[in-house]
């Protein structure tokens, strides 16, 4: 993602607005009715669900705005056809009707999508476990490393881990969140203060209770429940659940939760010495592995055109992308008092939240996946034996710069340009010996002036410069590339199907050049001269 | 600890068994005994693959003759106790690896779907189908406590490869339920082991029972229906996924039926063996140090071994590294390099003989798997008898990046279903996925073909 698309993501983001589909529009059976005879006469022998040649399958396409979401792929597919491309021979080519048809259609669609901007369907999607650790850590207090003790996520799109497409759920996943809600629990229990928070006042039947409960129970065999240990759990449960789902709860909800306790307290806890407590620790754990808590939902309106959504689910948004987590009590408040679609107020809370020591996460997770340099600095292929000075904690203290650099741009200096350059940048001793910078000491990273040595925003990063390097040299090609993929939004296209891999060109000779003259020489190959 | 080894000796063994062959005393004695099964005679046929990155050396992988008559390779020397169980099969390519923008995730992903795999634009992580794996679980792991395994040693690696568009995650998922759904995987021995023989274990202690879990497991499916009368048809795929993953807890966990049966077939030897492994992993976990990842592996193997040996799972996949992985080998003599750089040999000698060294210490692994399974006895066969084993690698050469005459091997028939003890060369591109097919006719599951498949080799069944 490019500078330009940051502004526009955050705009999305922030706007608060998402666009679902449901109903089945006259643009949408018009697009249908041109396009998927087309489709099925000349395309859909390849591009169909069970060959997907080239990854593409034409049957998905029903719906209008499906077209425009992979609008880039339609695109592509108008040049192919265009140009005779596709379909290819000796496959029939389309006669010039059906390419007019198919071209104006699917034109017609993408230039309408640009004059008026949909935010797309927003999904639901599963705390990263970034967020879940995070989340735990605003409701509980507790420092639970999600990271560590569930798989991994991946990473989809433009290279996010909070992107829904790779926020899987399997087996593994679930049985470890059920994992994690007992022990995560347990700790609250077993920790007097903090159960105190959650449970200012337990409950256990005296002995008039026991007496009658006996008599109804034994003597009448009637079921038993009386009102006193329900109204209490009330107090505390819902209390609970709502800021962990982080919305209100229906009513539904509410008995649900209610007669779980329920359940759970009549049928064998009440008579145990502390079975209250028992029954509460077993509705926490309940509701920590409930999808409600679990995936960001956001109601989807069955309207055909972008709507607001609700004033709870933007604080949601709002704390997920500069916290990683949940939203906090204030901005809960505002969110029920005031109105977040006002610019005046969602300003302020976001002000607010970025002067907070939690926005150092948004930092920590955003700066690092965004220019790709974590998995280089946390995964180093780099040749140990030429770089010997290429140690831990150098890496550490180069992932450090990008984060904290970032950090200080976004609040203290607010202007995004001095990412692109810079006079200064935000170093330790250890990157600053490495750097060649004097003067700098300990373990603390602080703006340093650097413009006489070659630093200085994000291209004098020694994270980007060795993320856009090879294990033993630089590389210009792989530079170049990030470069126009990062910084310019203008990606290279990728290498035409023909060309040979470079190793396979086995040019035993490349390696007594150096690296301009191996590239001069790949230049004058035709293969490689790309215009 | 079983009588066998001092835990003094076994740790004294990580380093020495190494290079060596196999070492039967390591084996406890009960290992090597018949033991009887609830499964009677009929024994279940299981399946695993074991990959691994960055291809092999290709001048001493395959071996010069063919048909039942060959000599090992220098790569396949560490199979020579298990040849005779052995299939070598040359010649097959993974098509849909061929011409992608990328050279090692592409060729990944797929490996065991034989599809194209999707360039990662927004959300579409795509690897083009069901994985051979997973379509086996599908048929023959429904009976076992858990359909299928899926195992590696590394972590999955972050992000999108900016110059391809390709996610990282497709270098760290073979088994895949469908396209679009990657299985995850265990990568702690320890993890790994208790979720599956925690309760077995003789003298441990248990966690405190949780009585009130199926209550749960039942409430929070409500919350699904719930929340699904809100929502479109994409989010109720995502609760779909919630709702599969939470029954498939409730169907092993809370199936009191289904445990007992399980328990019941746990023979002392098994309890013993289990006791021996969960000392052995807590040794690991002490005193493994720096990059030698053997032992490792060879936890993850055992655990593979044991639960197909208990019928706690009839199939498996095992990453031996992630794609493209750059291991530091250095453990291993005459190694200095790491996996992903030597593999770029530009066919150097110095860098090709490392190369060799560590494709020889992959082979090791896959040697060690097959002569655990191998000296379990089900009535007169083995173990390995009536498993498929199949080690595959997405590439033939690392230096060329190409998914033609892939290093594949197949160790045990099956059942008696696959005639093993050879070296076989199929013609030139032939589509591994017609591998796949085969060994999917071997477990007697009719499909009209898989991935990319233009037929089957019937002359490799019996």
């Amino acid at each position: 993602m490019d500078l330009k698309h940051f502004r526009i993501l955050i705009i999305i983001v922030l706007s608060g607005f998402v666009h679902q589909v449901f109903a089945d529009t006259e643009a949408d059976r018009r697009w249908r009715r041109i396009s998927f005879p087309i489709f099925a006469k000349h395309c859909t022998s390849c591009h169909n669900a069970a060959d997907k040649k080239g990854g593409i399958d034409l049957d998905l396409y029903y719906y209008v705005p499906s077209v425009i979401s992979r609008g880039e792929m339609f695109q592509h597919l108008v040049e192919l056809v265009k140009d005779n491309e596709m379909p290819p021979p000796p496959k029939p080519p389309m006669s010039k009707a059906e390419k007019d048809s198919l071209i104006d259609l699917i034109n017609g669609i993408l230039e309408d999508a640009l004059s008026a901007p949909d935010p797309g369907p927003s999904v639901v999607r599963r705390l990263s476990n970034r967020e879940y650790t995070f989340t735990i850590k605003d409701l509980l207090g507790i420092d639970f490393n999600a990271m560590e003790f569930f798989p991994k996520d991946g990473s989809g799109g433009e290279g996010f881990d909070n992107q829904s497409g790779s926020l899987f759920m399997t087996p593994l996943i679930i049985e470890r969140y059920y994992m994690a809600a007992d022990s995560i629990v347990r700790v609250v229990q077993n920790d007097e203060a903090r159960w105190e928070n959650l449970v200012p006042r337990s409950y256990s039947p005296g002995l008039i209770r026991r007496f009658t409960n006996w008599v109804k129970g034994t003597v009448f065999n009637r079921p038993i429940k009386w009102s006193k240990p329900t109204d209490l759990a009330k107090e505390i449960i819902l209390p609970f659940a709502t800021k962990t789902y982080r919305r209100f709860l229906s009513q539904e909800e509410q008995t649900d939760l209610i007669q779980f306790f329920d359940t759970i307290y009549f049928n064998g806890l009440w008579n145990k010495q502390n079975g209250f407590n028992e029954a509460l620790t077993t509705s926490f754990k309940r509701i920590l592995v409930s999808p409600t808590f679990l995936y960001k939902v956001e109601v989807n309106a069955p309207i055909h055109k972008p709507y607001p959504i609700s004033n709870q689910e933007l604080a949601s948004r709002l704390s997920y992308l500069l916290w990683s987590s949940m939203p906090d009590d204030t901005l809960l408040r505002a969110a029920y008092y005031e109105d977040l679609h006002d610019d005046a107020v969602l300003n302020r809370e976001a002000q607010r939240m970025m002067q907070s020591p939690k926005f150092e996460r948004f930092s920590q997770s955003f700066a690092p996946q965004w220019l790709g340099v974590e998995e280089t600095l946390l995964n180093p292929v780099a040749d140990e034996k030429l770089f010997p000075e290429f140690t831990d904690a150098l890496r550490r203290s180069m992932l450090d710069e990008v984060i904290d650099y970032f950090h200080y741009i976004f609040t203290e200096r607010g202007n995004l340009l001095e990412l692109l350059d810079s006079d200064y940048s935000l170093l330790n001793e250890s990157l600053a010996g490495y750097y060649g910078v004097p003067g700098v000491q300990g373990s603390e990273f602080r703006p340093v002036q650097v413009a006489d040595y070659g630093r200085g925003g994000i291209l004098g990063m020694g994270a980007v410069l060795t993320a856009t390097s090879l294990p033993n040299r630089t590389s210009p090609v792989l530079r170049g590339q990030w470069v126009l993929d990062q910084v310019l939004g203008t990606p290279a296209p990728p290498p035409p199907p023909d060309i040979p891999q470079l190793e396979e060109a086995k040019d035993g000779a490349h390696d007594e050049l150096d690296v301009r003259r191996v590239l001069e020489k790949h230049r004058e190959s035709p293969l490689c001269r790309v215009s | 600890m079983t009588k066998s080894i001092s835990r003094r000796n076994l740790l004294r063994g990580l380093g020495a068994s190494i290079a060596l062959p196999f070492m039967e005393s390591l084996v406890p004695k009960q290992l090597l005994a018949n033991t009887p099964t609830r499964l009677g005679s009929k024994r279940p046929q299981r399946f695993a693959a074991v990959y691994m990155p960055n291809g092999v050396h290709p001048d001493r992988w395959t071996p010069t003759q063919f048909g039942s008559n060959f000599e090992l390779s220098p790569l396949l020397q560490p199979l020579k106790h298990v040849k005779d169980k052995l299939l070598v099969v040359g010649g097959l390519v993974n098509k849909n690896s061929v011409r992608t923008v990328e050279g090692h995730f592409t060729k990944t992903a797929n490996i065991l779907t034989s599809m194209p795999v999707a360039r990662t634009v927004d959300s579409n992580v795509d690897s083009g189908g069901i994985s051979v794996d997973q379509l086996m679980a599908n048929h023959i792991g429904k009976t076992s406590l858990f359909p299928s395994l899926q195992y590696g040693l590394d972590r999955m690696s972050s992000g999108v490869c900016k110059s391809t568009g390709i996610t990282r995650l497709y270098g760290s998922a073979i088994s895949w339920q469908s396209g679009t759904k990657p299985c995850s995987r265990e990568i702690d021995p320890r993890m790994a082991f208790d979720r599956m023989f925690r309760s077995y274990v003789p003298g441990k202690i248990q966690p405190a029972a949780d009585p009130y879990r199926q209550s749960v497991l039942d409430v929070v499916k409500n919350d699904v229906q719930r929340l699904n009368k809100q929502m479109g048809i994409e989010d109720k795929n995502k609760m779909g996924e919630y709702l599969d993953a939470v029954r498939s807890i409730e169907k092993r966990l809370d199936n009191l039926d289904s445990l007992k049966d399980f328990e019941a077939q746990i023979t002392p030897d098994m309890r013993d063996e289990l006791k021996c492994m969960d000392i052995r992993i807590d040794e690991w976990a002490e005193y493994a140090e720096g990059v030698d990842v053997t032992e490792k592996a060879r936890l993850m193997i055992d655990i593979m071994v044991l639960a197909f040996w208990s019928d706690a799972s009839r199939v498996a996949t095992f990453m031996l590294g992630n794609s493209a992985s750059n291991r530091n080998f250095s453990f291993l003599d005459g190694v200095h390099d790491t996996h992903h750089a030597v593999s770029h040999h530009k066919s150097d000698p110095r860098l090709m003989e490392q190369y060799a060294r560590i494709g020889f210490w992959h082979m090791e692994q896959y040697a060690y798997f097959l002569e655990r399974l191998n000296a379990i006895k089900e009535g007169d066969q083995t173990l390995l008898d009536n498993s498929m084993i199949l080690f595959c690698s997405g590439l033939r050469d690392g230096m060329r990046h190409s998914p033609y005459d892939l290093p594949i091997l197949i160790g045990g028939s099956g059942g008696g279903r696959i005639k093993t003890g050879q070296n076989i060369r199929m013609e030139d591109k032939t589509p591994l996925a017609n591998l796949h097919h085969t060994m999917l006719t071997a477990m007697d599951i009719e499909v009209n073909g898989f991935g990319d498949s233009n037929g089957y080799f019937s002359e490799l069944l019996v």
